[in-house]
C-alpha cells in the first residue's frame, strides 16, 4: 500500500499526493456546503431570496478556488505556470466552448442587470412559469404545471422575457356579456360597488368599467382593475365569481349566443300542426 | 377566560396539554391551539398593513380636504388611521403573533407609477385641530406634525407612511400614533414616526416590525411621487 501511495505518477508528483489533494478538493467543497447551508438559515429571509442566493452562491465558489489553490503546490503546479499554460489553451479551449462561455458571459450579464429575480412569474420564450434559480451557466424555471425547465443564460439573454411580477402592480380583464333588455347603469354601478368592495383592488389607478361593444348575443362591458402583483390573479378569480353571483342577484343575465332569424316568406306548416 | 366587545370575542380554553384560542369576529371563526401550559396573552392595536394578506409596508392617509400650509412654518392637525388589533404569545424570552383582525374595511391603492411605485394600505381621514372622537377598536388618532422648510405655500392631500418603526400607544379611550412630516418642496416630503405617546399612562404597544426581525428597515419614507 505504502508503494502505491510513492508511485510517482508524472514528474515528481506521487498517487498518494494526487489522493490528498483528492480528499483536500473534497474536504473544500464539503466545507463551502457547510458554510452556505449554515448562512442560508442564519439569513433567513432578512435578505431578499435573490440576492442572499447570489451572496452564497460566491461564498461557495470562493471556497472551493482556495481549495483548488490549496492543492497546486501539492500537485507540483505552480499557480503562474498554470495562468501562462492558462492563456495557450484558453484559446484552443475559448474556440472549442464558445456557447459555454456565452453563457457565461451572459450570466454574468443577467446577474448584473436582474431582468428577473428568484420567485418572479415570468414568461421565456414561450415557457411560462417562476424562476426557482438564476444560476451562472442557465436559469432554472418551474412552470405552472410543476415541470422543471432549464434555459441555458445565451437564450435567456438574447430572446424577450416578459417578466409578470417586475412591476409593482398589474392589471387585468374582464369582457362581461350582459342582456340587451338589461339596465346597463344598474349593471355597471353593481360591477363598481363589487369592485369598490374588494380591499386589493387598487383605488388609484382607478378601476374602469364602461360599455364597450354591442356584440351579436350581448352588450359587452369591459372591466379594468389594477392589482398588486403578489396577490392579482387570487383578486381576478375572487372578483369574477363575485361579479357574476352580484348581477344575477339583482336580475341581470349573462346571456348564451342567440340569433334572430327573418323568413322572407310566411312559414307553412305540415302534417298535424296545421290540421289543428 | 372569553373577552368580548362590539362583535369581537377572543376565548381561551384549558386542555391537558396547552390552551385552544378561539376568536370569532362577524361570520369568522379562527381556532387555534396554543401548545404550552405557561405564558401570556397580548392583545393589542398592532401596524395596520397585515389585513387582509400582507402586501406592503407603507400606509397612505388620504386628507379628505387638503390641508394649505404657509412657507417655513409648523403646525399640528390630527388624523385618523385605522386599527389592526394583533393576538401575541409571549414566554421564554421570545414573543409571537399569533392572530390579527380588524373592524376597519381595507382598501388598498398605488402611489406613484406601476414601475416603481409603492403599494399603500388606504385609509381616508378628516384632518381635525384637536384630537378626535374615535371608536378604539376601528380608528386610532395620528398626530401629524407639519413642518414647511419650503419657502413657498403647499397644499397637501396625503401622508405615506413606512410602518417599520410605527410606534403605537394606547389607552382605554385611544389608539395613537406621532408622526412628523418635513416638507421640502411642493411635491416631495418625509415622513417619519414618533417615540411619543399622547400622555404617560399610555401604554406601548407589541409591534410586529420591530428592529430586532427586520435589519434593513428604513427610518423614513421619502414622498417622492406628490403630496
Amino acid at each position: 500500500m505504502i508503494d502505491f501511495l510513492n508511485t510517482v505518477i508524472y514528474g515528481e508528483t506521487t498517487a498518494g499526493e494526487i489522493i490528498l489533494s483528492a480528499v483536500i478538493m473534497m474536504l473544500a467543497v464539503g466545507l463551502a456546503k457547510s458554510i452556505t447551508v449554515y448562512l442560508r438559515r442564519a439569513i433567513g429571509d432578512r435578505i431578499e431570496k435573490n440576492y442572499r442566493e447570489l451572496i452564497l452562491k460566491l461564498i461557495y465558489y470562493l471556497v472551493v478556488f482556495i481549495g483548488f489553490l490549496t492543492i497546486l503546490p501539492i500537485l507540483g503546479l505552480s499557480p503562474s505556470g498554470l495562468l501562462v499554460a492558462g492563456g495557450i489553451t484558453g484559446i484552443v479551449i475559448g474556440f472549442a466552448s464558445q456557447s459555454v462561455i456565452s453563457n457565461l458571459i451572459s450570466g454574468i450579464f443577467i446577474l448584473w442587470e436582474k431582468p428577473i429575480r428568484i420567485g418572479d412569474q415570468v414568461q421565456i420564450g414561450g415557457i411560462s412559469g417562476f424562476v426557482e434559480d438564476i444560476n451562472v451557466m442557465s436559469t432554472i424555471i418551474r412552470t405552472y404545471d410543476g415541470l422543471f425547465v432549464r434555459i441555458p443564460n445565451q437564450t435567456l439573454f438574447t430572446g424577450n422575457i416578459t417578466n409578470y411580477t417586475g412591476n409593482v402592480v398589474r392589471r387585468f380583464e374582464y369582457r362581461i356579456g350582459v342582456r340587451y333588455s338589461d339596465d346597463l347603469e344598474e349593471a355597471v354601478r353593481i360591477i363598481k360597488r363589487v369592485i369598490d368592495e374588494e380591499p386589493f383592488a387598487l383605488k388609484n389607478p382607478a378601476p374602469a368599467v364602461f360599455v364597450d361593444e354591442f356584440g351579436d348575443s350581448a352588450v359587452i362591458i369591459s372591466v379594468r382593475i389594477w392589482s398588486p402583483v403578489q396577490v392579482w390573479y387570487d383578486v381576478k378569480m375572487r372578483l369574477l365569481e363575485k361579479i357574476k353571483v352580484e348581477l344575477e342577484r339583482n336580475g341581470i343575465e349573462i346571456p348564451f349566443p342567440q340569433r334572430v332569424v327573418w323568413f322572407a316568406n310566411e312559414l307553412e306548416f305540415r302534417g298535424s300542426e296545421r290540421q289543428a | 377566560m372569553k373577552i368580548t366587545a362590539d362583535e369581537i370575542s377572543i376565548e381561551l380554553r384549558k386542555h391537558e396539554s396547552g390552551f385552544s384560542y378561539i376568536r370569532k369576529l362577524k361570520d369568522e371563526r379562527v381556532e387555534k391551539i396554543i401548545s404550552s401550559s405557561e405564558g401570556n396573552l397580548v392583545v393589542n392595536p398592532i401596524e395596520p398593513v397585515n389585513l387582509p394578506s400582507h402586501v406592503t409596508n407603507s400606509l397612505l392617509i388620504s386628507f379628505k380636504k387638503n390641508v394649505v400650509i404657509a412657507p417655513e412654518t409648523e403646525r399640528t392637525v390630527y388624523v385618523k388611521f385605522p386599527v389592526e388589533i394583533g393576538v401575541f404569545v409571549s414566554g421564554k424570552g421570545d414573543i409571537g403573533l399569533i392572530d390579527v383582525f380588524s373592524l376597519a374595511g381595507q382598501k388598498y391603492t398605488l402611489y406613484g407609477d406601476p414601475r416603481y411605485g409603492v403599494v399603500c394600505r388606504l385609509w381616508e381621514s378628516d384632518v381635525h385641530n384637536s384630537i378626535p372622537e374615535t371608536d378604539i377598536l376601528k380608528e386610532g388618532v395620528m398626530e401629524l406634525f407639519l413642518i414647511n422648510r419650503f419657502d413657498e405655500w403647499v397644499e397637501l392631500s396625503k401622508c405615506v407612511l413606512n410602518v417599520y418603526l410605527m410606534k403605537i400607544f394606547y389607552s382605554d379611550s385611544m389608539v395613537y400614533s406621532k408622526v412628523k412630516m418635513e416638507i421640502n418642496s411642493r411635491k416631495t416630503a418625509e415622513t417619519r414616526f414618533l417615540m411619543e405617546p399622547a400622555h404617560r399612562d399610555m401604554k406601548k404597544a407589541v409591534e410586529i416590525f420591530t428592529p430586532r426581525k427586520v435589519q434593513i428597515a428604513a427610518k423614513k419614507f421619502f414622498m417622492e411621487w406628490g403630496l
